[in-house]
């Protein structure tokens, strides 16, 4: 299935990295791990370690090159991954210049989305987009702190009371399609309910509706 | 004849191993009040669609939950280990201020009460959340008085653990036995340090965030109901304070884990004079990785960006530690005994929560985690996973020290797996739902319900483990087989006293550590023959217990009403004069302490290094509610509101009065220690009286500068200025009010002639709080009335 948007993409491929990182990782230290608690089990009628714990006693052993050898490749993996989520985040971050991008005020509310289209248009927990065509979204809140997601798109952003947040995305999903908007931070009773439609529609039928009453 | 004794040494007790046994059964009785809690809104959330709570329930249920588990069950139940284990571990007979550490619990039984009791108070408890963001923690979005109430708690909770803090610090440092190096500390000690450290910084930053809010919601400021404060000085604040916490909880069952897996593999320590500057820059570290969790507040990228670096650089150390854990093994012996058990356990999940956290520390992947249930997996993997699941090990792993009497080996090992098939089946689903929102009481999409069912059986499990664990200990501890001195061959020293330990620990003598062993030497040339009664006068006191009840009633007075508020403070007062005649009588006079190690402070007294210490604390406090200052000033042009000019509001001659008056306090209290350090009785009680009159006089002008003020219309909710003009000078008069307070001790004491050129320690501490007092002020007074 193709992604519904390039943000969901992007963010899908940042993420299958992160992962194959922690399995990596995470193998090789759960090997090791468990080889060593089963390798040095206790067998019957063996003699314990010469230097094994005695009260007040401190032995001290350890090889400070392996803490640098630890420290030099975490931070060549650290590097390889921050290269990757600066690059996404710096995608995320600033919309292409596109002339025909659509522009909408998101102001969150206890509890509902108000959508504001730049002919002053207005709609409740109903976001209609075109295809294929910039969205930037100005978002803030009237209340409480509230966080505005679209989970299907991995686009996210706090709506703050008196803080204007900028988000973008490009729909690329089939037309007709409806994604949930979602509230992703704790805002009172109605935070589950706290959600909205967000539909693609054809460029010109959005323009036929933009343009209706 | 009644037998009082059992009541009266559990209400009175200033043993350190009473009071750890105290901190166990409180913090596992919050453990099982915040475990129903977490069922009660699993069961709401296994089926879609679900109606077994409402929502206000549900809110109020997920928020008890969070602050119960993080503040009154895991930071406690390592401060029970912490109180009965570390002063053996050091080889000390107690604690250095046996009062205080009761204080520090009656305080947190307290706070506690108070917290459960918000629960019943009309409207329900808090309902934000654990986070408490603002501007929904405002009167105007959550009226309840019983959010005010959590608030109060906290803050009550906060200096029962600042007082705590102290007391361990000075401890560690001061109360070491001959021999005992830091270095030769066990891990537990070790990372208990690092945790009071943090305590002590964190803390006291969490305390001025709750000031602001209190203040807010009782008093009528603007800081979070204002666009210039609002919502991200809570955030900036509350993560000041979240961060380091999240080490808090980790850390004393990181340790425990460390030590045994040390223990049941027969090997020493792998790399312990690497693991412990690992913990040193872990601990300073948290304290610049707050701002990953406002990855999507639209605050600077490049910020941001830093922020992202930081948390990512963190996990270095971490990993380190791991890899000296599992080196540890090797080479080994290993016993997999329950506490073994757990150890494992707790290593394991601290690994994958470890692992998912560099998933949280990036900033683009947390455009979808942010806000949902990836996170709650995530950060249950590290403290509970982590933290309480090294906790359990040690609870174990000290049973048969505490009691004499070993578990059932058997069902502790049935404990142990379904414990980890309980935990796993509960977090590790979560992390599927990174689309689900945390803390929605409902939801209606299909394909979330079989992993939340999921979920919901794991909690059950793994709740129903536990109740495995509480019939062995409780069985066991009246049943079980009778254990030895040492069970497991630890290496701490708690494993060569007898099982329990006798009051004073140490039955032998005074340990004395080397690199072969331990040795006795005899108590009587150590300590001058100091009397050892069975159950010495010296382990009692009623003021610890009193003096939390007047907090208590008196907090719980201020949002219900005069009669509570008077009766409560009263109660405290008395108990305060109480507690300072006990010390005029001398029963609580300076111990005399054994020679020992006290690197790297062996030139202060104990009670000198206390108060730094407080200071450092102080600072803390100051500093975050300073910093909050700052960020209203530059906050304040961007939402168009401009800073009223100080020489338009503020009555110049009064406040600049005040500043030499307070500056001339500091100078008699200078006078004070002079004339006490050279026994000059009169002297010493003329300036201490000087200070006194100078305080009050302050304190005095500062009342009229208020009445003033409120006359000309510039109260608590004008705006955002006024609100931080009386929140800074407030706590300030807090303070000076608290030193008047002690001042009158110190007068009684001079005038009763206790102090000499030797003995005037106490005039020493006042001292430097004072300077303090006076050192705050000189910041306060620019920023209030000049800038």
């Amino acid at each position: 299935m193709p992604a519904p948007a390039p943000s969901a993409e992007h963010w899908q491929s940042l993420f299958t990295l992160y992962v194959i990182a922690a399995v990596i990782v995470a193998g090789v230290v759960f090997v090791l791990f468990f080889f060593f608690l089963v390798r040095y089990r206790r067998r019957p009628g063996a003699a314990e370690p010469a230097d094994a714990p005695k009260v007040g006693v401190m032995v001290d052993r350890g090889n400070p090159a392996l803490a640098a050898i630890l420290t030099a490749l975490l931070v060549a993996l650290f590097f390889g991954l921050t290269l990757n989520t600066f690059a996404l985040n710096a995608y995320l971050q600033q919309p292409p210049n596109d002339p025909n991008a659509v522009h909408i005020d998101v102001i969150g509310f206890q509890w509902g989305w108000r959508f504001v289209y730049s002919n002053g248009k207005e709609v409740i927990n109903e976001m209609r987009v075109p295809q294929h065509v910039t969205v930037i979204l100005n978002i803030t809140s009237q209340d409480v702190f509230h966080s505005f997601g679209i989970p299907d798109f991995k686009i996210k952003r706090d709506a703050l009371p008196g803080r204007v947040n900028q988000a973008w995305f490009v729909a690329d999903a089939d037309i007709g399609s409806d994604y949930t908007i979602r509230c992703y931070e704790l805002c009172g009773t109605g935070h589950a309910l706290m959600t909205a439609h967000l539909f693609v529609l054809d460029p010109g039928a959005f323009s036929d509706w933009l343009r209706g009453g | 004849m009644v037998d009082w004794y059992p009541l009266k040494r559990w209400l009175f007790t200033t043993n350190h191993k009473d009071v750890g046994l105290l901190y166990l059964f409180t913090s596992l009785y919050f453990f099982v009040a915040a475990g129903v809690l977490a069922l009660t809104f699993r069961v709401q959330l296994a089926v879609p669609s679900n109606t077994f709570l409402q929502p206000d329930q549900y809110n109020q249920a997920v928020t008890t939950h969070g602050l119960l588990m993080l503040l009154w069950v895991l930071t406690p139940l390592g401060a029970a280990f912490a109180n009965y284990f570390v002063p053996i571990q050091i080889g000390a007979r107690d604690m250095a201020f046996p009062r205080l550490n009761a204080l520090s619990y009656w305080l947190y039984l307290a706070s506690g009460l108070l917290a459960l009791s918000a629960y019943f108070a009309p409207g329900g408890t808090a309902d934000w959340g654990w986070t408490t963001y603002a501007p929904l923690n405002t009167v105007e979005f959550s009226p309840a008085v019983g959010g005010s109430m959590m608030g109060l708690a906290l803050i009550l909770l906060m200096a029962s653990s600042i007082v705590a803090t102290v007391n361990f610090l000075v401890t560690i440092f001061r109360l070491r036995a001959p021999g005992m190096s830091l270095m030769r500390l066990p891990l537990f000690t070790w990372t208990w340090i690092f945790t009071s450290l943090l305590m002590l910084w964190a803390f006291p930053a969490f305390v001025s965030a709750l000031s602001l809010l209190v203040a807010d919601r009782a008093f009528g400021t603007v800081f979070f109901t204002s666009a210039q404060g609002g919502p991200l000085l809570w955030d900036h604040m509350f993560w000041f304070f979240g961060h380091p916490e999240v080490y808090v909880l980790l850390l004393p069952g990181f340790g425990i884990t460390g030590d045994l897996l040390s223990t049941f593999s027969r090997r020493p320590l792998y790399a312990k004079r690497i693991i412990i500057p690992c913990l040193a820059i872990a601990s300073i570290l948290s304290f610049t990785v707050w701002a990953h969790h406002m990855f999507m507040t639209g605050i600077s990228p490049s910020l941001l960006e830093a922020f992202n670096i930081t948390t990512e650089l963190i996990s270095i150390p971490f990993a380190i530690i791991v890899l000296a854990y599992i080196l540890t093994l090797r080479g080994g012996s290993i016993r997999f005994s329950t506490p073994m058990l757990f150890a494992i356990g707790s290593l394991s999940l601290f690994i994958i929560g470890g692992v998912t956290g560099v998933f949280n520390s990036s900033i683009a992947l947390d455009s979808a985690f942010r806000g949902t249930f990836w996170v709650v997996g995530h950060f249950h993997y590290t403290i509970v996973g982590g933290g309480l699941t090294g906790l359990f090990g040690g609870l174990y792993y000290w049973f048969p020290k505490i009691t004499g009497r070993m578990y059932n080996e058997r069902l502790g090992k049935i404990h142990f797996v379904i414990y980890m098939i309980g935990f796993n089946l509960l977090y590790f689903p979560m992390h599927i739902l990174y689309d689900m929102p945390r803390r929605i009481y409902i939801y209606d999409v299909a394909a979330w319900g079989p992993i939340n069912l999921l979920i919901t059986i794991g909690g059950f499990t793994f709740g129903i483990s536990q109740l495995l664990m509480f019939g062995n200990l409780l069985w066991s501890a009246r049943r079980g087989s009778v254990a030895n001195r040492d069970p497991w061959g630890g290496y701490s020293l708690e494993w060569d006293v007898p099982s329990p330990p006798p009051e004073f620990n140490f039955p032998e003598g005074v340990p004395v550590v080397s690199a072969t062993g331990v040795t006795y030497r005899p108590a009587a040339m150590a300590n001058g023959g100091h009397h050892e009664a069975t159950h010495g006068e010296e382990h009692w006191s009623r003021w610890p217990i009193v003096v939390s009840i007047g907090a208590g009633i008196a907090f719980w007075g201020i949002l219900m009403g005069l009669p509570a508020l008077a009766l409560g403070t009263v109660i405290f007062a008395a108990a305060i004069a109480g507690w300072g005649r006990e010390n005029l009588r001398g029963r609580w006079g300076e111990a005399v302490e054994a020679v020992g190690e006290k690197w790297p402070f062996a030139r202060l007294e104990n009670l000198t290094l206390g108060m730094w210490i407080f200071i450092f604390g102080e600072i803390a406090f100051f500093g975050t509610l300073f910093g909050a200052y700052v960020f209203l000033r530059m906050n304040a042009p961007l939402t168009g509101f401009t800073w009223p000019d100080p020489s338009e509001v503020h009555n110049m001659f009064l406040g600049g009065f005040n500043t030499i008056l307070l500056l001339t306090s500091g100078l008699t209290m200078v006078l004070s220690l002079t004339f006490a350090r050279k026994g000059n009785q009169t002297g010493l009680q003329f300036s201490l009286l000087a200070t006194f009159f100078l305080g009050a006089f302050f304190m005095i002008i500062k009342a009229l500068e208020w009445r003033e003020l409120f006359a000309s219309n510039f109260t608590f909710s004008t705006n955002v200025a006024s609100s931080t003009y009386y929140l800074l000078t407030g706590v300030h008069g807090a303070h000076v009010v608290a030193g008047l307070v002690a001042l009158t001790y110190l007068m009684t004491k001079a005038f009763k002639g206790g102090f000499g050129p030797q003995k005037n320690g106490a005039v020493e501490i006042f001292g430097i709080y004072w300077g303090m007092v006076d050192a705050v002020w000189v910041f306060l007074f620019p920023l209030l009335y000049l800038l």
